[in-house]
C-alpha cells in the first residue's frame, strides 16, 4: 500500500535548513495511517462476524493478507523510526501470519499438532480438536464465565498417534471381520487394549498436563477421564453410548485413558454408529477433569422434551454426585419451571430418602415413615432452582439450541458445569412461510430498519431499560435489555439478556463483543430505542431485518428454532472466529508494565499497540535525543493556560524567527495548531482548584511511571508540537492522560483528517473505561469514527469542510482540557455523564445543518 | 406475502458453494414470504428447476464444475423469464461485462450488504413483472 499523506511543509524548517526531523517524522505519521488502515480491516472483519453482510471466504483471505502486509509494514516503518530496536516483533509476526494464512486456508491452525491441550485454551471452535464435550466446557468457563471443573484435553492428534503407533487400526479391523460371541469380542478388545503402550511423547504430556492441573487445583485427589469424541454432541447424539471413567488416581491416567478408548469400540457403540464408519472416523478426544465434591447434582433440559411444555425447563436434582442420574440408574426429585423469569415451579416431584442417607447441608430432615424411608425434603432451596434456571437459558442462547446440562454444587455452594451438549429432541416442522409472512405483514413494527447488526439474532421477551449503574443481579434473565450506551458496564446484563437494543453504540465496540460472546442477540446505535420501546413492554427482535415488533411473532421464533444448524456455527463463520482470536484482541494493555514487550505480541493488535507506543515515545524523546534535532530550534508557545507546549516547524507553521523565540497563539500560522489551541485555551473549560486525590486511585496509579505521581499535572511529561501550515501533530500529557492529536487541515476536504489518541487517566480502571466510553460518545457525535480497546481510544474523522474541521479541533481542545479537569478531580460518575451530556448537546447545537455524517 | 402476479409465492434459487452463503439468504427471504430453494453446486440445482421454476436465480461465479457463468446460459435457456443474479468474491470488469452480455440482471460484489441484494431482488421482480405485462398487451 502507497502513503496517502498529503505533503505538510517543504522540509526546511523555518530558519529555512534541512530538517533531520522531516524524514523520522514522516515516518511517525506512516505509522499512524498504517494503525488507522488496520483497525479499518478489523473493524471490517468485526462488522461481517456481526453479521452486517454476507462475504466468503475469498474475503477472510483476502483481508488475512492485507492486515498482514500493513502489520509488517508497521514494524518496518518503527524499526527505520528506532534503530532496529525492536526486531523481534518480526518474529513474532512471522509466527501470528502463519497461524492465520493456515486457519485461512481453512487448516486446523496453531493447535493441530497439540497432543494435550488445557481447558483454559479452549473454545467451542476447538472441537475438531478436543472433541465436543472438551470444547464446549472451554467455551463455557473462558467465554460464558460459569464454571467447570478445571482439567485438559487428550487431543483426536493424541488419539491418532496412540492408534497407529500400536497398529490398532488394522489389529480392530481383523477383529471385527470374524464372527465371534459378544463375550469374546469384548474379551480380545480389552486385550487389545490393554496390552497397547500409550507413545511416550502422549505419556509425558499427559502426565505434565496431570501435574499442573494437580497444582492448580490443591485440593484436588481424585480425576475423571471422560470421552469427548470429535462428533459427539453433534450431528449425532452419543449420550450415554461411550464411556467416561471416574474417581481415578492421578497415577492411573493412562489406563483410565486406554479404557476409555477400548470402550469407543465397544459393541454397542459400534451398532450405533453403523458398521460402515469407518475406525478412523470419529476420533476419541478424552477430558482429563479434577473430579467435583458434589453436594448436589443433576441435569437441567432448558427445554422440557414434554409435547406440550415447550416453554417449561426442567431439572432433576439428587444429593451428592448422581452419575447414575444421567444414566438413568438413580431417582431423583424433579422440578418443572417456567421458561421466563421469575421462573416459577409449576410442579415438582421430590422422592423419599433412607433415613441413614445424610442429606445436604440446608435440606430439612422430614419424619422418617413406617418403610424405613424420609418423606420428601427437597435438596435444592427455590433460589438455586432460579440460577440453574437462568444457566440452562444462558447455555441455550450460547448453543443456540435447547440443551442437555450436567451441573452438580460443590461443598463451597458455586454451581459447577459439568457437561452441556445439544438436547436430543425430535425438531419442529419449520412453520409455514406464507404464516409467518401474514403474520409479520400484521404485527405492529415499533423499530424499523435503524442501527446497526452487533449480534445477528431473533429473540422476545419484556423490555427492561437499563443503565450502566444497574445491579445486574436484578435484570431478570430473558428480557429485552434497552439502553441509551452501549457501555462495557452493561456485559453482565448482556449475558442474562434475551436480546440487547441501544441507543448509541457500534457493532465494533466493547459490548458489541460481549453480545457474541454470549450469542446476544444485539442493534446497536438505533438512535431513539429507548424512548421508542416503554418498560414492561412484550416485544420480538429481528436484528437482521433491525426492527422491532410489538408482542410476540411466534412464527420468527419457530423459524428460528426449526434451524438445523445455527447460521454462527456455518464453517465460514467458525474459520472468521479463529481468525479474529490471533488478530483482534489486546493483552499488551498497560505500556508501564514489565510484561509490554514486542516479543508479548500474542495477536496482531498487540503489535499495532506495541509499535504505536513505541513511536510515540520515540517522536517524544526526539528532540532531546537526536543531536540534529536538539540544535532545531523548538519555540515555546505563549498560553494563557498551565500548559507548557514547545512547537517545531516544518514549513509555514510559525512565524519567522525574528529572534524572539516564543510564539503567541495569535502569531501561529498552522490553521489546525490554532484551531486546537482556541478550544484547548477556552478559559471556560479550566478549573485552576488543587485536584483532591483519593487512596484507591493513588494505588491504581501505581503502576504508571513515578514521575506523573511526583510531578504536578501541569508538567508531567514534555508536550511537543510538529507543524506545518495545514499541518499539526500535539503529544499532550495532560493531566495524568496521554493524548496525540495528528490532524491535516486544508482547503481540499479529500486530504482533511483528524487522528485523536487518547490513553490513561489515574483514576481506578473501572472509572477509565466509563470514561472513555463518555469521551467515545462526544467523539461520535463530533463525527468521529472511534475505536476502544480497554482505556485506549482512537479516533478518526476525515473529508470534512476546512470550516468544520476549524469548529471539530476547537471542541477537541476543549474536550481534552475539560476531560483532564474531571478526571483530576474525580467528579462521581453520574456528574461526569452529565458534564459529557451537556457538552454533547453544545455540540449537537454548534453542527446543527451540518451535512449528514 | 410476496407474490408475483399469479399471486403465487415468489420462487427464489440460491446456488453458491459456500454454505453461509445460501444459509444467511434464505433467512432473510423466507421471511418476507419468498419459497426459497439452496443448493452448493449447479446440475442439482437446474434439475429442480426444470421440475418447478424459479423466478429468481442467485448464483456464485465462481464454483467448481459448473460456474455461475453456465448456470446463467442454462437458465436462460430453460426459462427466459427467470431473472439471473450473479454474486461473486472475484470482482473483474470483464467477467462482468461477459454476463452482462449474456443476460445476467446483476452482477453483485461480495462482501454485500442484504440490503443491497433485497433491492436488486425487489427490482428483479419489478422488471419481470413489467416485461410480462407488456407481452400481454402486445399479444
Amino acid at each position: 500500500m502507497s502513503s496517502h499523506l498529503p505533503p505538510i511543509g517543504n522540509g526546511l524548517s523555518s530558519a529555512g535548513e534541512l530538517s533531520p526531523l522531516s524524514q523520522t517524522f514522516q515516518q511517525f505519521r506512516r505509522i499512524l495511517e498504517l494503525n488507522n488502515a488496520v483497525i479499518e480491516k478489523i473493524a471490517g472483519l468485526e462488522r461481517a462476524l456481526a453479521g452486517e453482510f454476507v462475504f466468503d471466504n475469498i474475503f477472510l483471505q483476502r483481508s488475512v493478507t492485507e492486515i498482514s502486509e500493513l502489520v509488517r509494514e508497521v514494524i518496518y516503518t518503527l524499526n527505520s523510526l528506532a534503530g532496529d530496536r525492536f526486531l523481534e516483533l518480526y518474529d513474532r509476526f512471522e509466527a501470528i501470519r502463519a497461524n492465520l494464512q493456515d486457519l485461512a486456508g481453512g487448516g486446523q491452525g496453531p493447535y493441530s499438532n497439540f497432543l494435550v491441550l488445557p481447558y483454559s485454551l479452549l473454545n467451542r471452535d476447538l472441537d475438531h480438536l478436543a472433541g465436543g464435550k472438551n470444547a464446549s466446557l472451554g467455551e463455557i468457563r473462558t467465554s460464558l464465565a460459569l464454571k467447570t471443573p478445571d482439567g485438559f484435553a487428550v487431543t483426536a492428534r493424541a488419539y491418532y498417534l496412540f492408534m497407529e503407533e500400536n497398529d490398532l487400526f488394522a489389529k480392530l479391523a481383523q477383529l471385527r471381520s470374524q464372527t465371534m460371541p459378544p463375550a469374546r469380542y469384548n474379551e480380545t478388545l480389552q486385550r487389545l487394549f490393554d496390552e497397547a503402550v500409550v507413545p511416550a511423547p502422549l505419556a509425558e504430556a499427559i502426565t505434565a498436563q496431570v501435574n499442573d492441573l494437580l497444582k492448580r487445583t490443591e485440593q484436588t485427589t481424585l480425576l475423571a477421564v471422560r470421552s469427548s469424541a470429535v462428533g459427539e454432541d453433534g450431528e449425532r447424539s452419543f449420550a450415554g453410548q461411550f464411556f467416561s471413567q471416574l474417581g481415578v488416581a492421578p497415577t492411573m491416567v493412562l489406563p483410565a485413558y486406554k479404557k476409555v478408548m477400548a470402550a469407543r469400540f465397544s459393541l454397542p457403540v459400534l451398532a450405533y454408529l453403523h458398521a460402515r464408519t469407518d475406525c478412523r472416523e470419529i476420533p476419541m478426544a478424552v477430558g482429563v477433569q479434577q473430579m467435583i465434591s458434589a453436594r448436589v447434582s443433576g441435569i437441567i433440559y432448558s427445554r422440557d422434551p414434554g409435547p406440550h411444555s415447550r416453554d417449561m425447563l426442567s431439572i432433576s436434582a439428587i444429593a451428592g454426585l448422581g452419575a447414575g442420574l444421567a444414566a438413568g440408574r438413580e431417582d431423583a426429585d424433579r422440578y418443572t419451571v417456567r421458561r421466563r423469569y421469575p421462573f416459577a415451579v409449576v410442579a415438582s416431584r421430590i422422592i423419599s430418602r433412607p433415613t441413614d442417607q445424610p442429606l445436604p447441608e440446608g435440606a430439612k430432615p422430614l419424619a422418617a415413615q413406617n418403610s424405613g424411608l424420609r418423606r420428601g425434603s427437597a435438596v435444592l432451596p427455590l433460589p438455586v432452582l432460579r440460577t440453574l434456571a437462568e444457566i440452562g437459558l444462558l447455555l441455550e442462547k450460547a448453543f443456540e439450541k435447547p440443551q442437555d446440562i450436567e451441573w452438580a454444587i460443590d461443598q463451597a455452594g458455586q454451581v459447577i458445569i459439568l457437561q452441556s451438549r445439544p438436547l436430543a429432541l425430535s425438531p419442529l416442522p419449520p412453520p409455514k412461510t406464507a404464516a409467518v409472512a401474514e403474520e409479520l405483514r400484521k404485527a405492529t413494527v415499533l423499530i424499523d430498519n435503524r442501527g446497526q447488526i452487533a449480534q445477528l439474532g431473533v429473540a422476545s421477551g419484556p423490555v427492561v431499560l437499563v443503565t450502566p449503574e444497574d445491579d445486574p443481579a436484578a435484570f431478570p434473565a430473558g428480557a429485552v435489555a434497552v439502553c441509551r450506551v452501549a457501555s462495557p458496564q452493561l456485559s453482565p446484563i448482556v449475558r442474562k439478556a434475551a436480546a440487547i437494543i441501544t441507543d448509541i453504540g457500534s457493532p465494533t465496540g466493547h459490548l458489541a463483543t460481549i453480545a457474541r460472546e454470549y450469542r446476544t442477540p444485539a442493534l446497536f446505535g438505533t438512535g431513539n430505542a429507548s424512548r421508542l420501546l416503554s418498560a414492561g413492554l412484550e416485544v420480538t427482535v429481528d436484528v437482521e431485518e433491525r426492527r422491532v415488533y410489538a408482542g410476540i411473532v411466534q412464527g420468527l421464533m419457530d423459524m428460528q428454532a426449526a434451524e438445523a444448524e445455527p447460521y454462527l456455527d456455518t464453517p465460514e463463520l467458525r474459520i472468521l472466529r479463529r481468525l479474529l482470536r490471533w488478530i483482534a484482541p489486546i493483552h499488551l494493555l498497560d505500556p508501564g508494565a514489565a510484561e509490554f514487550r514486542g516479543s508479548n505480541c500474542r495477536t496482531f493488535h498487540d503489535i499495532l499497540r506495541f509499535c504505536h507506543e513505541k513511536a510515540v515515545d520515540a517522536l517524544i524523546h526526539l528532540h532531546s535525543s537526536t543531536t540534529g534535532i536538539r540544535n532545531l530550534a523548538s519555540r515555546p508557545l505563549l498560553l494563557s493556560v498551565p500548559i507548557k507546549i514547545v512547537a517545531i516547524d516544518l514549513g509555514g507553521g510559525l512565524p519567522p524567527d525574528g529572534g524572539e523565540r516564543s510564539v503567541a497563539p495569535e502569531q501561529i500560522r498552522s490553521r489546525p495548531l490554532r484551531a486546537l489551541l482556541q478550544g484547548l485555551c477556552n478559559e471556560a473549560v479550566w478549573d485552576r482548584e488543587p485536584a483532591p486525590f483519593g487512596l484507591k486511585d493513588l494505588l491504581s496509579g501505581m503502576t504508571r511511571p513515578l514521575t506523573m505521581l511526583t510531578s504536578p499535572p501541569e508538567y508531567a511529561g514534555e508536550n511537543l508540537a510538529i507543524v506545518g501550515a495545514n499541518y499539526c501533530n500535539l503529544s499532550l500529557r495532560l493531566g495524568y492522560h496521554f493524548n496525540v492529536i495528528d490532524a491535516y487541515l486544508s482547503a481540499d476536504p479529500e486530504d482533511n483528517y483528524i487522528y485523536f489518541r487518547f490513553v490513561g487517566g489515574m483514576a481506578a480502571q473501572e472509572k477509565r473505561f466509563r470514561r472513555v466510553t463518555l469521551i467515545a460518545a462526544v467523539l461520535e457525535s463530533l463525527f468521529f469514527k472511534v475505536d476502544c480497546q480497554g482505556d485506549l481510544l482512537v479516533a478518526k474523522a476525515k473529508m470534512l469542510a476546512p470550516e468544520h474541521m476549524d469548529a471539530i479541533l476547537a471542541r477537541l481542545g476543549e474536550l481534552i482540557a475539560f476531560t483532564r479537569q474531571l478526571d483530576v478531580r474525580l467528579v462521581d460518575d453520574s456528574t461526569a455523564a452529565l458534564f459529557y451530556g451537556r457538552f454533547q448537546a453544545q455540540i449537537r447545537d454548534a453542527t446543527a445543518g451540518w451535512p449528514e455524517k | 406475502m410476496t407474490v408475483n402476479d399469479s399471486n403465487r409465492p415468489c420462487r427464489l434459487l440460491i446456488i453458491d458453494d459456500e454454505p453461509i452463503v445460501g444459509k444467511r439468504l434464505q433467512q432473510v427471504f423466507t421471511k418476507i414470504g419468498f419459497e426459497v430453494e439452496i443448493f452448493t453446486s449447479g446440475p442439482p440445482a437446474l434439475e429442480s428447476m426444470a421440475k418447478h421454476p424459479f423466478d429468481i436465480v442467485v448464483t456464485d461465479l465462481k464454483m467448481a464444475g459448473m460456474d455461475g457463468i453456465e448456470v446463467l446460459a442454462r437458465v436462460r435457456a430453460m426459462n427466459p423469464e427467470a431473472r439471473v443474479i450473479i454474486i461473486t468474491g472475484y470482482a473483474q470488469p470483464e467477467t462482468a461485462s461477459d454476463a452482462f452480455e449474456r443476460g445476467v440482471f446483476e452482477f453483485i460484489v461480495k462482501p454485500f450488504r442484504l440490503d443491497q441484494l433485497k433491492d436488486v431482488i425487489i427490482r428483479a421482480m419489478a422488471d419481470r413483472e413489467l416485461c410480462r405485462s407488456r407481452l400481454n398487451q402486445d399479444r
